[in-house]
């Protein structure tokens, strides 16, 4: 009977065992898991693909050529089109808006925004004719011009200027409100800029009356939700205050072109290529990028926000392999929808639903 | 005063797919403090089975022992034990010494490297640093003797304690009994050298099949006998010697028949005065090994 | 614990100290850890890994903060800390227990003032006492020299040897028992193997789960999992402590609080065998 103690006892400490191991099996942060498994945006997915096939709306037929007798159609994005040429180092940006506006993301960040200001949405909305949620399509842009493009039929042009419209071109009208000249082009593109002459030529551009091969973006780097190329001014606006002026020097004198990929879809995220003469000076500009990123991390770890760190954990530095020859870096950043969701939730609350 | 009460032991080994064995089978025994009790018996009798009983290393299936006034099952009462088991086993990288000091550590005890010296002098061995993987089966029955030894315990229970060891071994194996039993210590033997406990035993027990076949003191086991085998210095005159009633033997011996002590030295006195110095006296016939194999022999119990 | 319990756990430490299988690891482990600060050579800028290099050749290329960079280099070393150790421990303590059985020794032992319990548990503790410190001796290694190099000194290693050996004091709780049932060092090892094997499936049951149509099979495969230690969890507990990632503390806890109950139970499974046999 003596021994018998021992094998309840046994019989106990089991029973204990198995309700303490019982839980579930895998303890990680939802944020560190979810941030692991997002994919940056390296290359155009096969729906970007046939996205962009759909946008090449202005079909130009070529002259036959010598090596090839039958006429050679050319298509093109005309939003792309619109776009003015850019001297390499400057910036040209596209926000595929209405992708981002039906991105799970999107669609949070909308019903937050309606939550707050749901009064002045629907004044804009009523102004202007349209809804800028449901009706725009896609936001370019250069230093020089601004270009729209959405379903525009029931915009109030009129109304946005005191002065008279104005035809331009074939399908063109021009409208000038303050220092801006606003074009509208077919109902489906707007372009926006302080010079009359860059709306015009952009007019021109898409009716055929000038060269459309200038376009600042290839066709080919149209993927993700916001693409294009980023002057070093504009990437050390995204680099905290702090540390601005320690990589100003190091961005003017390594990068020529940053170029942009980000998604934005359930999650963010980025990739950015800096590319430059390559040497020293690129090499240098990837250390002190993953020096900022070491700081970051453990600035947002002492200030309390370890989910941040996490996330910055995960963001890397590549340099330019010296191998290769290589003149170009990337940085990656990836932001989980679980760490916006805690920054959202600070601002609206967690149920609203997007906009209708 | 007894150091060992086992009343009625019996001991079955279950084996796989339902059968038994039974080891003891009702062993009765009392084992008087300060004496040197022998166990006898052939192989598979239950020697070693009955003194692991006293140990609890093997619990009896029914009946009780009580081992120094209680139960083997305290580790206070093996706390007065000496135990050397029948097979020894010793981790390959022990010494003599560290062993000891291991067996001491288990036993509750601090002796001094002294103490232990001593100690390993007294069974004869060497202290030095040879692991013990390196000793003899004699060498490692001494080295299993002197742990036994540890702390004076009151009662040593010693399972072939001689085995393997050289016959001036045994002899220093004997005189360690001896003075063990004077100090006080009760010793309990199991060996198969029945002249070496006859030696030395106060009492015997032969066991068979898991029974006690005989019990008793020496002198109660050991019928008395009136043939002698007598052998004399020099060339004593034989045909005096054969009117006096001796028989010539093989090898210069003779046979004599006493019926008492008294009968017997008369005749060796008569002897001595016609010029015949005894040298040899031994009796024949009835010692404790014949006793065994009266018992224990073809056509007898076992 | 009573002194019966410490004499035993010291002489198995000192046999154990004295076995060819412990002295090769750690001679092994001694020259892994050389190696490395001899050939591991590494770049650090203002708190970021410019560069890593194991006898010349680059490792990684990422420019990282050299904490975050640094941390495959110690999620592999608790990976090869827990797993590996793990595994050397179930060869090569599998015979301590069927040793201390061996004929000639146990009725030796049984004879002394000592409580069976005392010799199952002291044997336990034994065993466990030098696995921590073979654990220890590599983790600490390990960091020392991954310290001198980078200037990253974190005892995460240390945390996560430590899961390790709790893991192994589970596993080597059922090895006891196994050899006490069967004195045998192959079958203890074995049924240490087993429930390794079982344990990396309880500790992935959440992902292999939904492999198992509902009903009868998958509350099967539930209650198996809930009746073996969850050993792939903690190892990726120990990973991710080791490269400083976040862990659910109150969940390892209670996982290692139930692996400690574990070996506790199984060793009281052992303990009743072994106070019911004659030797």
């Amino acid at each position: 009977m003596r021994r018998l103690r021992w094998l309840a006892l046994a019989v106990a400490l089991f029973v204990a065992a198995a309700w303490l191991m019982s839980g579930p099996s895998r303890p990680e942060s939802a944020v560190v898991a979810a941030a692991r498994d997002i994919a940056v945006p390296r290359h155009p997915t096969h729906e970007e693909f046939l996205r962009r096939t759909q946008r090449a709306t202005i079909v130009e037929n070529l002259p036959p050529t010598e090596a090839d007798d039958a006429p050679t159609v050319r298509r093109y994005d005309p939003l792309l089109v619109a776009l003015p040429p850019t001297a390499p180092g400057q910036t040209v940006l596209v926000v595929e808006a209405n992708a981002i506006r039906y991105s799970a993301l999107g669609e949070r960040v909308i019903g937050c925004l309606l939550q707050r200001d749901r009064k002045e949405y629907d004044e804009v909305v009523e102004k202007l004719g349209i809804d800028p949620f449901e009706d725009i399509d896609r936001i370019g842009g250069t230093d020089q011009l601004l270009t729209i493009s959405g379903n525009f039929e029931r915009l109030h042009f009129e109304g946005l200027s005191t002065e008279t419209t104005r035809p331009y071109g074939d399908h063109g009208q021009l409208v000038t409100e303050g220092s801006r000249v606003i074009g509208l082009w077919k109902n489906e593109l707007l372009l926006i800029s302080a010079d009359r002459q860059q709306v015009e030529a952009a007019i021109d551009r898409l009716e055929g009356r000038a060269e459309r091969s200038t376009a600042p973006l290839a066709e080919g780097v149209a993927y993700g939700e916001i693409y294009g190329n980023l002057s070093p001014e504009a990437l050390l606006d995204l680099v905290p205050a702090e540390n601005r002026a320690r990589f100003a020097e190091k961005l003017q004198r390594a990068a020529q072109q940053i170029e942009l990929h980000v998604n934005v879809q359930e999650d963010v995220a980025m990739v950015a290529t800096i590319r430059g003469e390559g040497g020293e000076a690129l090499t240098d500009l990837s250390k002190s990028l993953g020096a900022a990123l070491a700081l970051g991390r453990l600035s947002a770890a002492n200030g309390g926000e370890p989910d941040l760190a996490e996330v910055l954990d995960l963001a890397k530095v590549r340099p330019p392999s010296s191998d290769h020859g290589d003149a170009e870096l990337e940085a990656e950043l990836v932001l989980p929808r679980a760490l916006l969701e805690k920054h959202l939730a600070e601002v609206c609350d967690p149920a609203v639903p997007a906009a209708d | 005063m007894w150091a060992v009460e086992a009343i009625g032991l019996e001991k079955d080994y279950r084996r796989p797919f339902g059968k038994s064995s039974r080891a003891l089978a009702g062993v009765t025994l009392s084992i008087p403090r300060g004496s040197i009790f022998g166990l006898l018996g052939l192989n598979g009798a239950g020697k070693t089975t009955f003194i692991k009983t006293l140990l609890a290393v093997v619990r009896p299936s029914r009946g009780s022992v009580r081992v120094l006034g209680g139960s083997p099952e305290l580790p206070e009462v093996r706390a007065k034990i000496g135990y050397l088991p029948e097979r020894s086993y010793y981790p390959p990288t022990a010494t003599a010494l560290t062993h000891l000091r291991s067996i001491a550590r288990l036993k509750g005890l601090a002796p001094s490297p002294g103490e232990l010296e001593r100690l390993l002098e007294r069974v004869g061995l060497v202290v030095n640093s040879a692991k013990v993987a390196s000793y003899s089966k004699g060498m490692t029955q001494r080295l299993g003797l002197a742990a036994a030894l540890l702390g004076r315990p009151e009662l040593l229970l010693l399972d072939e304690p001689t085995d393997g060891i050289d016959p001036l071994g045994r002899l220093e194996v004997r005189r360690i009994l001896v003075e063990e039993r004077a100090r006080g210590a009760t010793v309990v033997l199991n060996s198969h050298l029945v002249a070496e406990t006859e030696r030395i035993a106060d009492r015997v027990a032969i066991l068979s099949g898991g029974r006690v076949l005989r019990e008793g003191s020496l002198h109660e086991l050991v019928r008395p006998t009136s043939s002698w085998r007598v052998r004399f210095a020099g060339a004593a005159d034989s045909q005096a010697l054969a009117e006096l009633g001796f028989t010539p033997l093989s090898g210069g011996a003779y046979s004599l028949q006493a019926p008492d002590p008294e009968a017997l030295n008369r005749t060796l006195e008569q002897a001595r005065a016609r010029g015949a110095w005894l040298i040899e006296l031994t009796a024949e016939g009835h010692g404790l090994e014949e006793e065994l194999v009266r018992l224990l022999g073809p056509g007898e119990p076992s | 614990m009573n002194s019966g319990v410490w004499a035993i756990t010291f002489d198995l430490i000192r046999e154990a100290l004295a076995r060819r299988w412990i002295l090769a690891l750690l001679l092994a482990m001694t020259l892994v850890l050389g190696g490395m600060s001899l050939g591991l050579s590494v770049e650090v800028v203002d708190g970021a890994l410019a560069a890593t290099r194991l006898f010349g050749t680059s490792l990684d290329n990422d420019i990282r903060a050299a904490d975050v960079a640094l941390r495959p280099v110690f999620e592999a070393a608790a990976y090869v800390i827990f797993y590996g150790g793990l595994c050397f421990g179930i060869l090569a303590c599998s015979d301590f227990v069927p040793s201390l059985l061996a004929p000639g020794r146990i009725e030796h032992l049984l004879s002394l003032p000592v409580r069976r319990s005392a010799l199952i548990i002291g044997t336990y503790g034994g065993v466990f006492l030098v696995m921590a410190g073979l654990a220890a001796y590599g983790a600490l290694g390990f960091t020392v020299v991954l310290g001198l190099k980078t200037g990253v000194w974190t005892p995460r290693l240390l945390a996560a040897a430590l899961l390790a050996v709790i893991t192994f004091a589970a596993i080597f709780g059922v090895m006891v028992t196994a050899a006490v049932f069967v004195r045998s060092s192959a079958l203890s090892a074995l049924a240490g193997g087993a429930l390794c094997l079982a344990g990396l499936f309880s500790g992935n049951r959440d992902q292999l789960l939904p492999m198992f149509e509902p009903g009868k099979e998958r509350t099967a495969f539930e209650i198996f999992c809930v009746f073996f230690p969850p050993v792939a969890a903690i190892a990726r507990a120990a990973g991710d402590l080791a490269a400083s990632l976040p862990i659910d503390r109150d969940l390892l806890l209670r996982q290692l609080a139930g692996l400690l109950l574990f070996g506790a139970a199984a060793v009281a499974v052992g303990i009743w065998r072994f106070e019911q046999k004659d030797f």
